[in-house]
């Protein structure tokens, strides 16, 4: 019986499948976040991958001062207030370990990497999300968290809900 | 108390109707148990056939697809990938293990899975469970076969059997056609039970794989007489060309996000990578429909229930107005009236919930081999889980609501009554 | 104690919208009076006893009862006030048919925080009455004799001031009557009750201090009752 129902399943167009086709969705961006362990002081890493236009507000190389200093500035922005963006447990602390630019063709992305030390376990503790306060313009956001043996997933939407650490 | 003693007595003193609408909804709340039981043992033991695997990997197609074949046996893969790209992230720096898998050829309903040594070195289940032997090794030679340990029991195949493998798995039995016949395997070993789809195949050496398809082309056997004598080959000029998917763990968890990303843009051959954890998450949120809806049935039932509460209580009423009149004439106000009859509606339905509970948990202990058995499925016997215990609190809550409606009829006819004696 | 146990002062009652039914001008009976009430049926018995015993509202006029105006009273107040002080025994099944004579005799007292000390007396009463042996006998088992006496002794626990009794011996044969009427009067001696007796059987009008018609007291009828 079970069986011919998840056969069944296969039959299904999965929104999932669809979703990850149309990798550039503008407001539409994916956060991975990493532990190796949720005890002792965890080390991680979290990064995310944007669409330019939801950050710095163009998706084409910026030459004109105007342009860079946007650039910059929206990128700084991010360095300073990626803590604000997605809010880990208390104790751990993130930092930058790569922020740039991708052009691909028409479009463009936000790379950044950031590495994360927690002082004490996080085994329990949730994660919750504010990218809209920083920037208004991502609306949706894929989040994948593995922590130890932890494998997880949540579609995030306008900074609704958190993901809660196995214990 | 007293309120509440007399609910009760009065409830024993009906025994017959409290007996039934307390089975009525005791059935109804052990069938919402049990759904919510099926539904967290279906999780949890999905779960728990896979454990410290980061990724899974196989032609790029569908996700849950790929999870369902190379996992649960489930299904199967339209496309291969080649051996060279398996070995190349077989060998990648990041990569700590893999587990090739090999599909398509089955035998009596069962699927055979060829796979490498790594498969019984590696592969975790519930957590960090191992493979173990009931008996022999594993394969080391072409035709070297192992066999899980529903299987066994199944076909009941001792050590030393022949075994004769078919190609496909259409509609469970290979056709007499299909049969590799001229190249039967030899059982070396019987696997130890899991309580995993591990339990339902029978396990080759990927090179037994190539060795079986050795002379096909296209697809379809080769003509009498033309093929290779099985004495002819070895482990050693069995060349694998290709595999169906691969396990993988990787050194760090960090570099598993990493390693997703490359393997999905691996310019060499289109290949995805899934997080098979993140995927059984997906399967979920699209069987929830099914679970919503067969949610919504159950919660029919229990109305069902209560509504015959109702029915019982109200109809009660007519044959009770003396007992009220008498309540009134020594001296309990309507208020009293009320909280007696919200107090029997409520005890019934409480009752209804712990009958429930104790039949599921009896339901349990008994079916559950017989489930497992029958549909790889291990259902907890455990106590109700928390929405087990939001469902029993609200069907009590419930039971005192509904109650009100008896309640207030009675109180309309104590008001109408007085003392007068209507009999 | 000074104040009577029943006054009634141009109390005057009828169902919504319907004929009055009550129309009486004066009423008063003494505490620890023994008054017998007849009146043919439909002159108004039951409604007289429902207001008495606070469950009717709606009528003019001033009824106090053991000195306590009942127009007043709140309703919890009405039936705590009948829980507490007044005794009440139906023409048949008094009873709560799911629960023991003990249960049954002892339940006011349960129900009612003034009266719960009376409890212990439960035997004792029953004693008196003679249905000692029957206490732990759930009350299907017993005679219509029994069943009253039972309900006695559920009215008479607790002495309560003011002993109100339709009809209770109507199902009852002649010599279950005398018996019944002979304990009634006893423990109602002991207790210091007033006695309010509603019937229309004149033969045990004599044993009563006071006889009392009501087609006498309540003109509403008066007419009616000539023809």
């Amino acid at each position: 019986m079970l069986r011919v129902a998840l056969l069944s399943l296969l039959a299904l167009p999965l929104c999932s499948q669809q979703r990850s086709h149309k990798a550039h969705e503008h407001g539409h961006a994916k956060l991975n976040i990493a532990f190796e362990t949720t005890t002792g002081a965890p080390v991680g890493s979290v990064e995310l991958e944007s669409p330019a236009e939801s950050i710095i507000g163009f998706e084409y190389a910026a030459k004109t001062p105007a342009d860079k200093a946007k650039q910059e500035k929206a990128l700084a922005t991010l360095k300073a207030r990626f803590g604000e963006m997605v809010v880990l447990p208390v104790g751990c602390k993130m930092t930058p370990a790569k922020v740039e630019v991708h052009l691909d063709g028409q479009h463009a992305e936000v790379h950044a990497e950031f590495n994360v030390r927690c002082a004490g376990p996080i085994a329990g503790k949730s994660i919750s999300f504010g990218f809209s306060k920083v920037f208004p313009k991502i609306d949706e956001v894929e989040v994948q968290l593995l922590a130890g043996s932890q494998q997880a997933k949540l579609e995030v939407q306008k900074d609704k809900g958190s993901l809660q650490i196995a214990k | 108390m007293v309120l509440l003693s007399l609910a009760w007595k009065s409830l024993r003193n009906r025994l017959l109707t409290t007996s039934l609408t307390v089975l009525s909804i005791g059935l109804s709340m052990a069938l919402l148990l049990g759904v919510e039981n099926v539904r967290v043992g279906a999780r949890e033991s999905f779960a728990n056939t896979i454990s410290q695997t980061d990724l899974i990997v196989g032609a790029r197609g569908g996700s849950l697809q790929l999870l369902l074949y190379s996992v649960f046996r489930i299904g199967q893969a339209t496309n291969n990938v080649s051996y060279e790209s398996y070995l190349h992230w077989k060998n990648h720096p990041a990569v700590s293990w893999t587990i090739p898998y090999s599909l398509g050829d089955s035998h009596r309903g069962f699927r055979v899975v060829g796979t490498t040594e790594d498969f019984y070195q590696h592969l975790r289940f519930r957590r960090d469970r191992q493979i173990q032997f009931a008996a022999g090794r594993s394969p080391k030679d072409v035709f070297d076969l192992v066999l899980g340990a529903d299987v066994a029991q199944s076909l009941g195949y001792k050590l030393g059997e022949k075994v004769v493998i078919s190609h496909g798995i259409a509609a469970g039995r290979g056709i007499a056609d299909n049969d590799h016949k001229d190249k039967p395997f030899t059982v070396t070993g019987i696997l130890a039970k899991t309580s995993t789809p591990v339990d339902r195949s029978l396990y080759i050496q990927l090179e037994g794989i190539t060795a079986v398809h050795i002379d096909w082309a296209d697809g379809a056997p080769p003509m009498p007489g033309e093929e290779t004598p099985a004495a002819k080959i070895t482990k050693e000029n069995m060349k694998v060309e290709q595999i169906t998917s691969f396990l993988l763990r990787c050194k760090t968890r960090m570099a598993t996000l990493q390693l997703q990303r490359e393997i999905n843009t691996y310019p060499e051959e289109p290949m995805q990578a899934i997080i098979p954890g993140v995927t059984l998450q997906e399967l979920w949120r699209t069987i929830g429909y099914a679970e919503d809806a067969l949610q919504v049935v159950t919660i029919f039932v229990i109305l069902v229930g209560l509504l015959g509460m109702l029915v019982s209580l109200y109809t009660s009423l007519n044959e009770r107005r003396r007992e009220m009149a008498i309540l009134r004439a020594i001296g309990a106000g309507p208020g009293k009236i009320i909280a007696l009859l919200v107090l029997e509606s409520g005890l019934l339905s409480l009752a209804g919930c712990l009958l429930g509970v104790v039949m599921i948990y009896g339901l349990s202990v008994i079916f559950q081999p017989i489930v497992e058995q029958q549909f790889g499925l291990y259902v907890p016997v455990q106590p109700p889980t928390a929405t087990g215990w939001i469902y029993l609190g609200s069907v009590v809550v419930a039971g005192l609501l509904i109650g009100f409606v008896p309640a207030w009829k009675a109180y309309r006819n104590a008001l109408a009554d007085g003392l007068s004696v209507r009999v | 104690m000074s104040a009577p146990a029943i006054a009634l002062r141009d109390v005057r009652f009828s169902y919504r919208s319907g004929p009055e039914i009550l129309d009486i001008p004066e009423l008063t009976i003494a505490r620890g009076e023994r008054v017998f009430l007849f009146g043919p049926s439909g002159s108004g018995k039951t409604t007289l006893l429902g207001i008495l015993a606070g469950i009717l509202t709606g009528f003019t006029g001033s009824v106090e009862v053991l000195g306590r105006d009942v127009s007043k009273m709140s309703g919890s107040e009405r039936d705590a006030f009948r829980g507490t002080h007044l005794g009440y025994i139906f023409q048949l099944f008094n009873l709560i048919p799911y629960l023991t004579v003990e249960e049954n005799i002892t339940l006011p007292g349960r129900l009612h925080p003034a009266r719960a000390k009376n409890i212990a007396e439960a035997r004792a009463v029953a004693k008196r009455l003679g249905i000692e042996h029957l206490l732990g006998r759930a009350v299907t088992q017993l005679s219509v004799g029994q069943q009253q006496r039972v309900a006695a002794a559920r009215a008479l626990l607790g002495a309560p001031e003011l002993l109100i009794a339709d009809e209770p011996t109507s199902s009852l044969d002649f010599d279950h009557r005398e018996r019944f009427l002979e304990l009634l009067f006893e423990n109602c001696a002991l207790s210091n009750s007033t006695l309010l007796f509603v019937s229309h059987d004149r033969s045990l009008a004599t044993k009563f201090d006071r006889q009392l018609s009501l087609l006498d007291f309540n003109r509403a009828h008066r007419t009616e009752a000539a023809v």
